[in-house]
């Protein structure tokens, strides 16, 4: 069999289209760098905003309330409609309303040591928007003390500004649960005190909250106008960094926090360097896979008599077209080898350098542009199998 | 291995009214397996356009030719590779070499174009036999016509076969080669048991032919 492939191959052997064929073959490798770029482009932006070691749970809840200008000052509730649409988006996998207090609110020490005093405003969130439920997070009429969640940045403004400037003791956030103060709430129904303490802190909700249940009650007793639409809502986003959610609460003068959402100008930038640089891999890749396709039958037919005379002698077409698979293949399979290859070496450099700043890529490429350089690994397999088969059937039926 | 002829006309000879005179154009003709059959014509009677119906090669006929009952047109390429490296030897008039091959590597060539190459022959006890055993190692592009010749039937009698096809195989051999030629294909054609078709310009008695044809 070694004897027969190489007298066939000493027949069918040329050094004419040589440039061409280097050409089409670097052609391919180049496509497939750029195609396979894009995917691992796409994969590592994925990565730095979803991946374990870079998460930030904070950046998958959004409040979202209405842009202010001068022309909606009277309109903060958000809309029935845009509500809907909001749930419809892909992106959000749950939205919770943020319930406001309609009636005053005030809290003041209990201690003569440590007095203080200051009007507040109390909201509610369904629960499992909290970024921590506490052991006691329900209240009914007659319980000893509200329970209270404040944002944990208000502690630190405590320790690290208020206390300093007024020489008051720093506080743990072990020992603030531990104290007690007076709630007071008055509206035009009525007022009442009530005891309160923190039972917790939240980094995701910038707002003092208290639980559901309690705001109902005193909504129900004390409120003179509750507004049926909610004006600030709370979302769980699969992606805070989606373009599309961006674009969305843009389109409907709806805010969210900004820092939260400013990776989607990055999303947005990634997403164009990956779509031109896949959309000019496919693009080089089927220009570079007609011309070797167009070599492949050049050079077959360019050794046509030799072909013939070959199949008249009794080789099998099929024997041919594996011969001819063997000797075109081959170079252009290791092109794409050699482009992965720069892909895990181009990722290896990424994934050292990015390090030093505390940002974590893996070391090798992701799975997906595994699967993508066999897939077009695949789909060159198919088209020179194609093309040596059609041209070596024309061949034996000339 | 039997091999049926049913009204073959050649397409391009049919102005010509080819039947006329014919033993085989527009008849119905059978070889049964052994046969040896010398098919006389003259130049222009279409000798090498039957050769090349017989071996598949060209399909402008009417009629058909049938190989163990089987139409040879319905031959898938598969088959029609075996029907051609070993069932049926050819020795083309054309000869059909590869010219920048050795002659060794286009008998080898032939020789292992089939699964199970044929190794009960020596082809360089054929090569010493035909006098061409010091140009194995010369391309046949720089042969002569007559050692091509030579090495052309070396080529076929190394492959297996059931039939020996041969068009003008000795034109350019002198009568010492020719009759080691002759010598050499009939003992091969015993021992393989093997049926001939022998295609020339002129009625010879080269071998004990069973059947004499005119074309």
């Amino acid at each position: 069999m070694a004897l027969l492939n190489k007298l066939i191959g000493k027949i069918l052997q040329t050094d004419q289209g040589r440039f061409r064929a280097w050409m089409g073959t670097l052609g391919l490798g180049i496509a497939t760098l750029l195609v396979l770029a894009a995917v691992q482009l796409q994969s590592n932006f994925n990565q730095l905003l979803k991946g374990k070691e870079n998460r930030d749970s904070n950046a998958q809840f959004l409040v979202i309330n209405r842009q202010l200008n001068s022309n909606n000052l009277n309109e903060l509730t958000l809309r029935q409609d845009e509500l809907s649409e909001l749930k419809k988006l892909p992106q959000v996998a749950a939205v919770g309303i943020v319930q406001p207090g309609y009636f005053k609110a005030s809290i003041s020490s209990n201690s003569e040591r440590f007095p203080f005093y200051t009007e507040v405003s109390f909201e509610s969130v369904p629960n499992e928007f909290l970024d921590q439920t506490p052991e006691k997070w329900n209240w009914q009429e007659g319980d000893e003390y509200v329970p209270v969640i404040i944002p944990s940045m208000y502690l630190d403004v405590y320790n690290f500004q208020f206390a300093l400037a007024q020489q008051l003791p720093q506080l743990t956030p072990e020992i603030v649960k531990m104290i007690y103060f007076t709630i007071h709430i008055r509206s035009s129904k009525g007022e009442m005190q009530l005891k309160g303490k923190v039972a917790g802190f939240s980094d995701r909700i910038q707002s003092l909250l208290v639980p559901d249940s309690f705001m109902q009650w005193c909504n129900n007793r004390f409120a003179v106008d509750i507004k049926k639409q909610p004006s600030r809502v709370l979302i769980k986003t699969r992606d805070a960094a989606d373009p599309e959610l961006s674009k969305f609460l843009e389109k409907n003068q709806l805010t969210a926090d900004k820092e939260k959402t400013r990776f989607s100008k990055y999303r947005q930038v990634v997403n164009w360097v990956a779509g031109v640089s896949g959309l000019s891999g496919i693009f080089m890749l089927v220009f570079a896979l007609l011309v070797l396709t167009l070599f492949i039958q050049l050079q077959i037919v360019r050794k046509q008599a030799e072909v013939q005379l070959l199949i008249q002698l009794g080789a099998s077409p099929g024997k041919m077209n594996i011969f001819l698979f063997k000797k075109f293949f081959p170079p252009h399979a290791i092109m794409v080898l050699i482009s992965f290859i720069l892909i895990a070496v181009i990722q290896w450099i990424l994934k050292t350098s990015l390090q030093r700043n505390a940002i974590e890529l893996n070391t090798f490429p992701s799975w997906i542009t595994s699967i993508t350089a066999g897939l077009l690994l695949l789909c060159i397999a198919v088209v020179h199998m194609f093309t040596i088969r059609k041209t070596v059937l024309e061949q034996t039926h000339n | 291995m039997q091999i049926r002829l049913q009204q073959i006309i050649p397409i391009p000879l049919q102005e010509k009214n080819p039947t006329e005179g014919s033993d085989i154009w527009g008849k119905q003709i059978t070889f049964t397996p052994g046969e040896r059959i010398k098919i006389t014509a003259a130049s222009g009677r279409g000798k090498t356009t039957y050769s090349h119906f017989l071996a598949g090669i060209r399909k402008d006929y009417t009629g058909s030719i049938f190989v163990n009952g089987a139409p040879l047109s319905s031959f898938s390429s598969q088959e029609m590779a075996v029907w051609r490296r070993e069932q049926l030897g050819v020795v083309y008039q054309d000869l059909r070499l590869f010219p920048e091959l050795t002659i060794r590597e286009n008998i080898e060539l032939k020789k292992y174009l089939a699964p199970q190459p044929d190794e009960s022959f020596q082809f360089e006890m054929m090569a010493e036999i035909l006098g061409i055993a010091d140009l194995l190692n010369t391309k046949a592009g720089i042969c002569s016509y007559g050692e091509q010749q030579r090495a052309a039937i070396i080529r076929t009698l190394s492959q297996p076969f059931q039939w020996l096809l041969l068009d003008e195989p000795f034109s350019h051999l002198d009568k010492k080669n020719q009759q080691k030629a002759i010598e050499l294909i009939q003992k091969v054609m015993e021992i393989k048991q093997a049926g001939l078709i022998l295609l020339d310009l002129e009625p010879d008695n080269h071998f004990s032919y069973t059947q004499f044809l005119q074309l």
